[in-house]
């Protein structure tokens, strides 16, 4: 079998910079532009004008007249323009001016003695050799700095005079301009031997070249007119530009030939130095931006195209378009798998994997064709020649005999099929994670919900893409490396991030209480759905041996739940022997995400597979507990007893009187003592709710204590009290003159005046109070927009800077050739298999 | 690999849990199952790591209320700000330890930290004036903050000599004639080299706040930071005081310090808002950071705009700069980044990328490639 198609056999193996010389430039051409016409009477292509058919074809009818190829193959041809005189590039002018001053006026030798030379140039390749490119580049930058200060040359002895730089390009030398004529003798002057002292090369970049004499002009595909609707042509900003130049060029040109004053050729002269300046670079300071003449928009050139966010690089090379993907609203659905996806059938239908046909997927693939219309079917086939065919009605009987070993089918989505599932922002590499398809009829793509912790997702309307692999090695990758199962646990701290949430947590802490107790008819129930298969000997189960049928049978672990954590209670503290669970209320630090022990445990010892089959059986079985026992909460659950309210009434009066009597007496840190205080009210409030909060039958302090939701921060405002407002940092302040609002005294310090809230959630915020709770959450609010661009631009700095960091084979981190850490993180250790940093000594 | 090459901390900890007569066979088989895979692309997961972190950071300092703690910078700003190596930090702050005697006793701390403060001449005065036809300078002196300080004019003069103005004291008031001065604008001049002329303390210390640590010992807080300086008092424990400015401790204490302090400031403004990143990360960058022997930030103006490949660099910000300089400079970009090879569509050498396979079909193919060397064909 030949597959050499499929490789890629050529490589780019190196990019080398380089300035283009005039003669190059006329070599490259395809032609010579003459003309400022585009073109003429009959609405074809003027020969010789900037849309010469010599220069690459747009319009679909026309065939390109170097190449022969009509506009899909044609790739574009540059032609040239021969300026009627020199002008600068504009980016080029700090060089040239660096290379005026460093170089002798008289006789173009480099400013420096020769027996200095030699040192430097030996310098120059050792720092090259060992530093690299960069560190060589600011040598440079030093030899410059240090040739521009001689003032007399060492070779012929001259006296300098050095040029000044009048921004944006006016070169002047004693008061006198320095026409690019000027400059361009003085530059063709220096030695080639002297330009490696300038980093510069005789072969690719010569300092005359940074003048402009043949101008390349950049070939139509590149800046296609577009046809309106009206069918008007309308033509792109960059052949607007070029058109400009092409003009003035010309006019220039007759100028000069006819003998015109030297005021008119002058001006002519820098009308093409300005349009030339802003073909290049449409924002340099001091040069008047170059607007469409209609509207007045200002002009996208070449700089414009290559930079900035949608620029060349960073939005069309380093972040591309993608075939083979989809996106949809998401849903959630338990009764998936945590590695699955549900993948809306009108998707599968559209997507396709190209299945290579040989002697034993044959038949099968017979089937796909055969079935183009419905599902599973097929696309399209492919012919070893590599001609696409579209199955249909007509010819599927003729494909059918034709499709043979070699073939390629475009079959539809399968069930089983890997497609990488990915949400946005792709904040880290969890964001993108391989996931087994599962085609279902449904109209939007669902999870598990377990995994939306990774993807930072939630089924408000969030939406998600499926990118559908094409070959077996991508595919391969995405099963071995990228697959949710593989990435459980996190490797920015070694937890897992994939684990039960909310009402798994309730149910499983249900389950594994000490007095729960099923009917062996129950436990049936629970371990069929929970797809675990267990021949029931016993009349009664505790929930603890239910659970238990769910762990590997050689599992041994202990841990620390959060039930036992909050009230030291040892039947809390999980023992797991032999696959039994002895003792202990499975919660939210032994399952849940970002803490579960057990998980990241399992992770380590036996896996992704076991680790989210274990998972996977959790949330059914949590599910079927909670269908069974029932969970449900009251708001009597957020009340605390008479002497308790008195409590928090107590504390707070007793901040008032205790700001009062600061308030008194002056002190200039008055301020930061008042917000002691309310914190202190907070904290007390924390305390007495802790004490008097109701334990037997509230759900929801049952939810507190397993970690399934919320926690005392959020009870304490909902039973108790609410506390200080703060804005800024500080007590609330803003609103009318020397008062927040027009209720209060002028200059009342007080608490209520301030910001303090006295009233719970439950009980209810009167206006005033609801009033400075909102300027609160209202700063909340900004800080979030804010803060988002903020750390994104970190992000992309801290990616930028270290994206080309890997472990090498010794374990040392390098970039290229330079070591960043002898031993990656000093002992070598991945962090997802470690525990919380530290090797993992469970094994 | 060698048992030896297993770190000592785990060995003691393996030996804690099995016994001392532990088979470190064992150990050694977790330790090398624990290892990083080879060609992993660390420094993206790092950056990801921190990178995803901050987006739960908040903006705004939420500050503990009261004395007792100062209060620095922190969350994102914090972070930004480290890792840009920036040069004048929003809250420059040190920690000073002290010394056995003094670190027991509150008087004594108390005093020293006082005594840390920086009092200059313009703290002292209540007003001036000048007389402009006598060239003479007035200082009204505040003689309750004199007191409160408890500074003398004698004190004031004799840091005052060494400027070699003529000086006179009446009452409450400084006379100070400038010879030289020929215009208004140095007369103001002499008068703000007056009155930033350093009386007592530290330069650069504006307040200080004792505190007392979790074992009962003293230590010191302050606003301002001249680690330097501070370094070279008596009652000073030189081998845990620190500045939290990154720049001022690589020139005082050298590049290893700048780097742990790197790494302990980026864990405490993520940990103090709850959000683990291990240290590995963090250290990683660090590293990144102060690779070279000098602190640079990241950012274009430090590592990031020196990376050997042309087009990476161009990638991340002001494209055109870097090209026109490679051009000029005639470099080469040898495509074995990420950056350039994500553009050209290529493998990128990070990763699985770094594995080359030859094929070899029915045995053919060349045996040299068994030397494990990267061939492709």
């Amino acid at each position: 079998m030949k597959l050499d198609s499929d490789f890629i056999s050529n490589k780019i193996a190196a990019l080398e910079f380089g300035i283009l010389s005039p003669r190059i430039i006329e070599k490259m051409s395809s032609v010579a532009i003459t003309s400022s016409e585009l073109y003429d009477i009959d609405g074809l292509p003027v020969d010789g004008g900037l849309e010469d058919l010599r220069l690459g074809v747009t319009d679909p009818g026309l065939v390109c007249k170097t190449c022969g190829n009509s506009v899909r193959d044609c790739p574009g041809h540059f032609g040239h323009l021969e300026l009627a005189r020199p002008v600068f590039n504009i980016k080029m002018v700090p060089m040239v001016h660096n290379l005026l001053n460093a170089t002798c006026d008289v006789c173009g030798r480099i400013l420096i003695p020769e027996n200095t030379l030699k040192k430097i140039s030996d310098r120059l390749e050792e720092i090259e050799a060992q530093e690299g490119i960069t560190a060589k580049e600011n040598y440079i930058r030093k030899i410059i700095k240090h040739a521009k200060n001689v003032m007399v040359c060492p070779f012929c002895h001259a006296r300098q005079s050095k040029v000044k730089l009048e921004r944006p390009y006016t070169f002047k030398s004693e008061g006198q301009i320095l026409t690019p004529v000027d400059v361009m003798e003085r530059l063709e002057r220096i030695k080639d031997s002297d330009l490696k002292f300038f980093g510069m090369d005789p072969d690719s970049s010569r300092p005359e070249w940074m003048i402009i004499t043949v101008l390349p002009i950049p070939p139509v595909t590149i800046r296609p007119p577009i046809t309106l609707e009206t069918g008007q042509r309308s033509e792109d900003d960059l052949t607007h530009k070029l058109t400009d130049i092409v003009r003035t060029n010309q006019r220039l040109a007759e100028n000069i030939k006819s003998g015109a004053p030297e005021v008119i050729i002058d001006e002519l002269w820098d009308l093409l130095q300005y349009h030339v300046t802003t073909l290049i670079s449409n924002d340099t300071a001091q040069v008047p931006v170059a607007s469409q003449k209609s509207s007045g928009k200002k002009l996208r050139t070449l700089e414009d195209r290559i930079k900035g966010k949608e620029g060349r690089f960073r939005g069309s090379t380093l972040g591309k378009r993608v075939n083979f993907s989809a996106r949809s609203v998401i849903s959630p659905d338990p009764f998936l798998k945590l590695d699955e996806v549900g993948v809306p059938l009108v998707i599968a239908r559209d997507l396709t994997y190209p299945e290579r046909v040989t002697d034993i997927n044959l038949e099968r693939v017979k089937g796909y064709i055969k079935n183009f219309n419905s599902y599973p079917g097929a696309n399209y086939i492919v012919t070893p020649d590599g001609i696409r065919k579209k199955i249909t009605e007509a010819n599927v009987d003729l494909l059918l005999d034709e499709v043979k070993p070699g073939y390629i089918v475009e079959r539809h989505l399968l069930n089983g099929d890997v497609v990488i599932f990915n949400r946005q922002p792709s904040l880290h590499r969890l964001s993108l994670m391989g996931h087994s398809v599962r085609v279902l009829p449904q109209r939007t793509l669902s999870v598990n919900p377990t995994s939306t912790l990774p993807y930072n997702a939630d089924f408000d309307g969030d939406e998600m893409n499926i990118h559908l692999l094409q070959n077996e090695e991508a595919k391969a990758e995405a099963t071995l490396i990228m697959d949710i199962k593989n990435n459980i646990v996190s490797p920015r701290h070694g937890l897992p991030l994939i684990g039960a949430t909310q009402d798994y947590l309730s149910g499983c802490a249900i389950l594994t209480k000490k007095e729960t107790v099923l009917d062996a008819s129950d436990v049936g129930q629970l371990l069929a759905m929970a797809d675990v298969e267990v021949d029931l000997t016993k009349k009664k189960y505790t929930g603890r041996e239910v659970f238990s049928m769910l762990l590997p049978e050689d599992l041994n672990f202990e841990g620390e739940s959060k039930v036992y954590k909050s009230t030291g209670d040892d039947d809390a503290y999980v023992r797991i022997k032999n696959g039994k669970l002895i003792t202990g209320v499975i919660d939210s630090e032994i399952i849940g995400r970002e803490s579960g022990s057990l998980l990241q445990y399992l992770f380590v010892r036996y896996g992704g597979s076991t680790t989210a089959t274990l998972i996977n059986r959790i949330v059914k079985l949590s599910l079927m507990v909670l269908m069974k026992f029932g969970i449900s909460v009251n708001p009597g659950d957020f009340d605390l007893p008479e002497n308790a309210y008195k409590l928090v009434d107590d504390t707070i009066s007793e901040a008032e009187k205790g700001v009062d009597s600061l308030l008194k007496k002056y002190d200039r840190n008055v301020e930061n003592q008042i917000l002691a205080i309310t914190e202190k009210v907070r904290g007390e409030a924390r305390n007495i709710v802790r004490k008097y909060i109701k334990t037997e039958g509230n759900t929801i302090n049952d939810m507190m204590i397993t970690g399934a939701k919320g926690s005392i921060i959020n009870y304490v405002p909902t039973a108790a009290v609410i506390g200080q407002q703060l804005l800024r940092d500080a007590r609330l302040n803003e609103g009318y003159e020397s008062r927040i609002l027009a209720h209060f005294k002028r200059g009342d310090m007080g608490l209520s005046a301030k910001g303090f809230v006295r009233s719970s959630y439950k009980r209810g915020l009167n206006p005033i109070e609801f009033f400075f709770h909102q300027a609160s959450s209202r700063e909340g609010l900004m800080d979030n927009v804010i803060r988002t661009p903020v750390s994104g631009y970190l992000y992309r700095r801290l990616s930028s800077a270290l994206q080309d960091l890997k472990i090498s084979d010794d374990l040392s981190v390098r970039e290229g050739n330079k070591i960043i850490q002898f031993k990656y993180g000093e002992d070598g250790i991945d962090v997802s298999l470690s525990d919380r940093g530290d090797l993992n000594l469970w094994i | 690999m060698d048992i030896s090459e297993i770190p000592k901390k785990y060995i003691e900890k393996f030996k804690q849990i099995e016994g001392e007569n532990a088979d470190l066979n064992k150990l050694k088989e977790i330790y090398e199952k624990s290892l990083i895979t080879r060609g992993e692309a660390v420094g993206i997961v790092a950056a990801q790591s921190i990178g995803e972190a901050s987006t739960q950071l908040t903006l705004r300092t939420k500050h503990v209320a009261g004395l007792s703690a100062i209060n620095v910078t922190s969350g994102l700003p914090r972070l930004v700000e480290l890792f840009d190596a920036k040069k004048n930090i929003a809250t420059p702050s040190m920690t000073i330890y002290l010394k056995e005697d003094i670190a027991k006793s509150r008087e004594k701390a108390l005093d020293f930290a006082d005594r840390l403060i920086q009092i200059k001449v313009g703290d002292l005065i209540s007003s001036y004036s000048i007389q402009l036809r006598r060239k003479e300078l007035i200082f009204l002196f505040d003689r309750e903050a004199m007191d409160s300080y408890k500074i003398t004019f004698k004190d004031v003069e004799s840091k005052l000599r060494p400027l070699n103005f003529e000086m006179s004291v009446d009452g409450n008031e400084l006379h100070v004639i400038d010879k030289t001065a020929d215009s208004i604008k140095k007369i103001m001049r002499t008068k703000s080299r007056i009155s930033s002329t350093l009386i007592r303390g530290i330069l650069g210390i504006e307040r200080t706040i004792v505190s007392q640590d979790k074992d009962g010992s003293f230590y010191i807080s302050t606003y301002g930071t001249n680690l330097k300086e501070v370094l070279k008092q008596e009652e000073v424990d030189t081998t845990r005081t620190v500045s939290n400015d990154v720049l001022e401790v690589a020139s005082v204490l050298g590049i290893e310090a700048a780097r742990t302090l790197i790494i302990n400031e980026a864990s405490q403004t993520l940990e103090a808002v709850g959000l683990m990143v291990d240290s590995r990360h963090l250290s990683l960058v660090a590293d990144a950071m102060c690779s070279d022997g000098s602190v640079r930030g990241i950012s274009r103006y430090g590592i990031t705009g020196e990376v050997e490949s042309v087009i990476s660099r161009a990638s991340f910000e002001v494209p055109l700069r870097h090209l026109v300089n490679a051009a000029v400079m005639h470099e080469t970009d040898k495509f074995d980044y990420v950056a350039n090879n994500v553009m050209s569509n290529q493998v990128v050498p990070v990763g699985t990328g770094v594995v080359k396979l030859v094929l070899r079909e029915n045995g053919r193919g060349s045996q040299k490639d068994d030397s494990g060397e990267d061939k492709t064909e």
